[in-house]
């Protein structure tokens, strides 16, 4: 470590929030972290490997491990490339701009979505029953396995892909391509030689980005997957749920840990430091974008259309399923799966709601935080306080949630059964992309503007609140919109954590599908859909009351 | 009121990641009361680090820095009462002109009647009118910069720190902001000191001019003085153009000295500053609008034409005087004074009253 000289000595008016926060990360991301590998590597007080080494031997849990691993490399390769085929159609083909503001709309859905959605639907389509196998007369097809995992995570997750990508391809100088052209190459020749390399980092990127993402999916399998094809999230889970074995399931998300630790840091130290995108101030001017030529465009958004309108077909499959009696049996229509929704699945809704909604303020202003101490250049261990706010939203939820229950359920702080544990989660697991987003954001204002703020005689702290919080705002939406919704939609980690007294919607879907009321998941599911989408508006409204001309106001003429 | 800064010993240095780079060494500057100076030097000299340690921005890793005497190298940024000119004008996106300038107003604690007297004022002295309702993205950048001026004018503050103010002007704007500039500040008497890189900006605006150069002061000088007795060759050369050549003395008189160059025996005064030994090697330095051209016929110095650039109020000669060898000489734009082609042989003529002298 470097010594500091007075002239880099933190400001003492920071002090005190960088203990605060230090504090927080201690005890809601490292404490139940060092808990979660204390019990793994103990048996009766001694240390010992003897909890590894039992889940080793055991084939099943090698064979979880290794489908883990599968099923992650085959969703990565099917998303990347449906994601990138999304964005190149919204960067490089001319469509209409309706057809694009709803391929991107579309594209949107999942994110919004509970983690079932897609299973759910998938299964009301293909499953036992399903709507498709019907037509198609093929009663005996089993989606459930590596199939039906497969495609629902790929459905699930192939949109990360295509934002990653669309960033990526929209910040390709088009000049490039037009110089490629004008020295003589085709459309084709030009994708393949210019527009494909360069976005080489960003695949492998949206590789990894989805690789982790299906390593840590737990949703999707507990539904989709069924005892033939085990996952080691899944497995984590039963063996604590079903067996009551509480250190064999740590065990077992501690060997998550470990491919989810190295696809991070591959994706974050590696990829992301070897972009070729590097933004130099002055782009060529947009030019007429072009794709990649007539037959490469065509195939293109044939499998566009397709995909896109499956993607419709599923929701709507939910919406209509929601108003049905009982799906596949009896298509009558009713309104009494709502009916159930606000009667027996009350509580569920309202706890969820009141569990985001505080999640959402309290994970904003610890986002906006430390994201502001994370950008200020004399704070001491900076990358180590990013370093370890990440944690917790890089590593799987499974492994997190098990590290909670490990850690708050004895020792010195017991928060077993209590919302503070939920919220706490949510907040420590969600304020990532706040954090991102206020860090990104602070480093598009000019230093100059702050420290004009102090020399006309503000502090610090008016500086904060006057200067720079109005301009970073949109960082701070951007945050709040995905703390709600993801504090709304989570189940992999919270799934440990509920009790009798604070239950979430995501768990009562869960179980309306154990118990095959699909009907009754479907109208859970259009009913948390609608409350994210009300949500989204509402902090939209708010924030054009709060800065009514704020967007014109910062627009450069 | 106005005061006077003082730097004594100042020094930063910055480290990157195990690198340590010197970026200001041992700096000692006084500037008077209502005197205005400019810093100036080519990017990376560290005058903008020396602006932003008396602004408070900086720490000084050593030296200290005083206000009327007072030390203030360890007063908070916003308890200084300096005013800061920004390069981009740091005006408030999110805040109209008004809220802009009444900014530091309002954290005075003025009230609202007072302020809004105030801003008009100010804005008036600046030649703003009619803009208070504006935002700094509907401005012109020349408003923009008036707007920044405003801003700082308005809290009264000690002294004025301005870095690089004009760099984003279009050169005309530039020339007309410079005069205005130095106009407001000597109506107000406010003490000033003033980055900039360049050199022409420095001589028209400054009483005197600190030229830096690797975070080290090389010279301090009115702008008169600086351009005629450049204290070093870095002086010579960053100030306006200068041919420089290496010469040897050969004798000394009681006012001049023989210098051996190009193989020829030239009579040179001497440096006021600084007395040279027989046969030390000493730099020569001619302005190139000292360099007379003419007929080769009867000429010591003769050349070749290699090129010449017309560029409106001189002509901008490159003369090869030997392979390699090469003299600038800008002659006035006249009806009376011959223009010659590239590849032409010329004769050169040079005062040498005009010819400077400093070690090399």
């Amino acid at each position: 470590m470097r010594s500091f000289d007075k002239s880099t000595r933190l400001d003492p008016a920071l002090v005190p929030l960088w203990v605060g926060l230090w504090g927080f990360l201690g005890l809601f991301v490292l404490y139940p972290l060092v808990r979660l590998i204390y019990i793994v590597f103990t048996t009766d007080g001694g240390a010992s490997l003897i909890n590894l080494i039992k889940v080793l031997t055991s084939w099943y849990n090698r064979k979880a491990f290794f489908n883990s691993l599968a099923l992650a490399a085959a969703v990565a390769t099917t998303g990347t490339f449906i994601g990138f085929l999304f964005a190149f159609a919204v960067t490089r083909i001319p469509l209409p701009r309706p057809v694009k503001w709803f391929l991107g709309a579309v594209v949107v859905l999942p994110f919004v979505s509970p983690p079932f959605t897609s299973s759910i639907a998938l299964t009301m389509v293909l499953g036992p029953n399903g709507l498709l196998l019907k037509l198609l007369h093929a009663p005996d097809f089993n989606i459930y396995g590596f199939w039906g995992t497969w495609i629902a995570e790929t459905l699930t997750y192939f949109p990360v892909a295509f934002l990653t990508l669309t960033a990526v391809l929209k910040a390709i100088d088009p000049n490039l391509e037009d110089a490629a052209m004008s020295m003589g190459n085709t459309p084709w020749g030009t994708f393949r030689t210019v527009t494909l390399p360069l976005s080489i980092p960003g695949l492998a990127n949206a590789f990894l980005l989805l690789f982790g993402s299906s390593l840590a999916d737990f949703a999707t399998p507990l539904v989709m997957a069924d005892h033939t094809f085990p996952v080691l999230t899944t497995q984590a889970y039963l063996q604590i749920t079903g067996m009551y074995d509480i250190q064999g399931g740590a065990t077992i998300s501690f060997i998550l840990l470990v491919p989810a630790l190295l696809v991070y840091l591959l994706q974050h130290y590696w990829v992301e430091q070897r972009s070729y995108i590097t933004i130099t101030g002055k782009a060529g001017a947009p030019s007429v974008v072009k794709g990649g030529g007539f037959f490469a465009e065509t195939l293109m958004l044939i499998i566009i259309s397709a995909i896109t309108l499956f993607i419709i077909f599923l929701y709507s499959i939910i919406f209509l399923g929601s108003l049905m009696k009982v799906w596949g049996v009896d298509n009558s229509f009713t309104l009494e799966n709502y009916v159930y929704v606000f009667t027996v699945g009350w509580k569920a809704v309202k706890d969820t709601v009141l569990i985001a909604v505080i999640s959402t303020f309290i994970g904003s202003a610890i986002g906006v935080t430390t994201g502001y101490l994370i950008n200020r250049k004399d704070l001491p261990w900076r990358k180590t306080l990013e370093f370890t706010s990440l944690l917790n939203y890089v590593l799987p939820g499974t492994v997190i949630g098990i590290a909670y229950a490990v850690a708050f359920n004895s020792g010195p702080i017991v928060l077993t059964g209590t919302m503070s544990i939920i919220v706490a989660l949510c907040v420590s697991r969600y304020d990532a992309t706040g954090i991102r987003a206020t860090i990104a954001s602070l480093q598009q204002i000019d230093p100059s503007i702050e420290e004009a703020s102090l020399s006309l005689g503000a502090s610090r702290f008016t500086t904060f609140f006057r200067v720079t919080l109005p301009l970073i705002m949109p960082a701070v939406i951007t945050g709040m919109r995905y703390l709600f919704v993801v504090s709304m939609t989570a189940v992999s980690a919270t799934i440990f954590l509920v009790s009798v007294r604070w239950s979430l919607l995501t768990i009562r879907i869960l179980e309306c599908i154990t118990e095959l009321l699909f009907a009754q998941a479907a109208a859970f599911s259009v009913v948390l859909v609608l409350i994210v989408f009300i949500a989204i508006g509402a902090i939209a409204v708010l924030f054009h009351i709060i800065y009514p001309n704020y967007y014109r106001q910062l627009r450069r003429p | 009121m106005s005061l006077s800064i003082s730097l004594h010993n100042l020094s930063k240095i910055f480290h990157r990641g195990k690198e340590a780079f010197k970026a200001v060494d041992n700096v000692n500057l006084h500037v008077k009361s209502g005197e205005l100076v400019t810093l100036l030097g080519p990017s990376g000299c560290g005058k903008t680090t020396i602006l932003r340690m008396i602004a408070g921005f900086e720490r000084p890793t050593e030296g200290r820095v005083l206000i009327d005497g007072e030390d203030i190298t360890e007063m908070a940024v916003n308890k200084r009462k300096i005013g800061f000119v920004f390069q981009n004008y740091a005006l408030f996106p999110h805040m109209n002109i008004f809220d802009n300038v009444a900014y530091g107003l309002k954290i005075r604690g003025v009230s609202q009647e007072e302020r809004k007297k105030l801003v008009a004022q100010v804005l008036h002295m600046v030649g703003l009118e009619e803009v208070e309702n504006r935002f700094p993205n509907q401005l012109s950048g020349g408003e923009q910069q008036r707007v920044a001026l405003a801003r700082v004018f308005v809290t009264n503050p000690n002294v004025l720190l301005m870095d690089e103010p004009l760099s984003n002007l279009d050169a005309k704007l530039r020339i007309y902001m410079r005069a205005e500039i130095r106009q407001l500040q000597k109506k107000l008497g406010i003490t000033c000191i003033y980055v900039t890189h360049d050199q022409k900006e420095a001589l028209s605006i400054a009483d005197r001019i600190v030229v830096l150069n690797k975070g080290k002061v090389e010279q301090v000088a009115t702008p008169f003085e600086l351009y005629a007795n450049p204290a070093t060759l870095f002086v010579a050369d960053f100030i306006g153009q200068a041919n420089i050549f290496k010469g040897q003395v050969k004798a000394f008189r009681d006012k001049e000295m023989d210098v051996f160059i190009y193989g020829h025996v030239m009579a040179i005064r001497n440096n006021e500053k600084k007395r040279f030994k027989e046969g030390e090697e000493v730099a020569l330095v001619v302005r190139p609008e000292s360099v007379r051209l003419g007929p080769p016929e009867g000429s010591i110095l003769k050349g070749r034409v290699l090129s010449r650039v017309f560029v409106g109020d001189k002509m901008e000669y490159a003369i090869e005087i030997e392979p390699g060898n090469l003299i600038h000489a800008f002659e006035p734009y006249s009806r009376d004074i011959p223009i010659f082609s590239e590849g032409d042989s010329v004769g050169l003529r040079i005062n040498p009253l005009d010819v400077m002298t400093l070690p090399v």
